[in-house]
């Protein structure tokens, strides 16, 4: 199967799973949240942020950034996506806490491939590729119920920022 | 913190941490928030051994995995040396039952403190460490083990390295 539509199909699939989940348990929080992060992050779809943040969304990150709302997200995750344009984002470990009245917590352990081709915040590209090894990653969203729909109104991301760093700028 | 409220804060991390028995999720978040608390503000290294053992592994950043109790413990204290008024403060803590003998949880920190102490890495700098340039995330699989709970794996990101560039 060629990569179009290979990729097409994937992304077909998680936008089903995405229609079909009405979140009312820990389970549908958790497969929600899966394919969000797989939409967003291996089909770049980052103008999902705008569908399923709060406008008013939290990220915090490494070195003590915080973001609050959902441009500001975005072009967080476009630096990530421009300097690593081929990456995909693979999730090893989920698990989540919470319920319909309080809202639900989802934690997702992860690593990424990938290879820097792009333009960083660093610089040109440098060729360094992400790997099970050097890009371990750890996310956890809250989601909350507002104005009726099931949204993400927290993020707190951190993925093996000094190693990425030194790969950007060719330190490794 | 006055000294008795000090004593009262020590005393009620104490109670909880020397009853460890998780009959639910939220059991595991209540003890594991008292013990990282009760290990880092009130120094209480020593008490690693109680809730992890001698294989438990930790995986951190850049497949760098700390293996066995001594590094862990080795560890902790070079912290402490580095950031002796070191507090770790909650942002959240959540846990998930898997069966009867085995939790994991997920808990994003921040340290409060200042690098007043020596490290590998050079001379104090004085420099302070709070909810505004460092995170910490901590994944930890908990069972029981003989009787006792115990941390066999961890994940964690900690963001130190950061600071360790140019010395503490």
């Amino acid at each position: 199967m060629d990569i179009c539509t290979s990729m097409a199909l994937e992304r077909k699939g998680l936008e089903k799973v995405m229609a079909q989940v009405d979140i009312r348990s820990q389970s549908d929080a958790m497969a929600y949240a899966d394919a969000l992060t797989q939409l967003i992050w291996n089909h770049n779809l980052l103008g999902l942020v705008h569908e399923y943040y709060d406008s008013q969304a939290v990220y915090k990150g490494a070195n003590g950034a915080k973001i609050s709302g959902t441009p500001g997200i975005v072009n967080e995750f476009l630096s990530m996506q421009a300097a690593f344009p081929d990456m995909r984002v693979h999730i090893t470990e989920t698990f989540a806490a919470g319920d319909e009245d309080q809202g639900f917590t989802v934690y997702q352990r992860s690593w990424c491939d990938g290879t820097n081709t792009g333009t960083s915040k660093f610089g040109p590209p440098t060729g360094n590729r992400l790997n099970e090894t050097n890009s371990m990653g750890q996310t956890v969203y809250l989601f909350k119920k507002i104005q009726g729909r099931w949204r993400i109104s927290n993020e707190f991301s951190l993925r093996s920022q000094p190693t990425i760093d030194r790969l950007l700028k060719d330190q490794s | 913190m006055l000294i008795d409220a000090r004593a009262q804060e020590f005393q009620r991390l104490k109670k909880i941490v020397e009853n460890a028995d998780f009959q639910c999720a939220h059991d595991v978040e209540i003890f594991f928030e008292a013990y990282t608390q009760y290990i880092w503000d009130f120094k209480m290294v020593g008490l690693i051994y109680d809730h992890y053992t001698d294989e438990t592994v930790i995986h951190g950043e850049n497949g760098v995995d700390i293996v066995g109790i001594g590094p862990v413990v080795h560890h902790t204290l070079e912290r402490l040396y580095t950031l002796p008024d070191m507090k770790i403060v909650f942002i959240g803590i959540w846990a998930d039952k898997v069966s009867d003998d085995t939790y994991r949880f997920i808990q994003i920190t921040h340290p409060e403190g200042t690098f007043t102490g020596p490290s590998i890495h050079g001379q104090p700098t004085g420099r302070k460490l709070g909810y505004d340039n460092i995170m910490n995330m901590c994944e930890c699989v908990v069972k029981k083990i003989d009787g006792r709970w115990k941390i066999v794996e961890e994940w964690g990101l900690l963001g130190y390295s950061n600071f360790f560039q140019n010395g503490a």
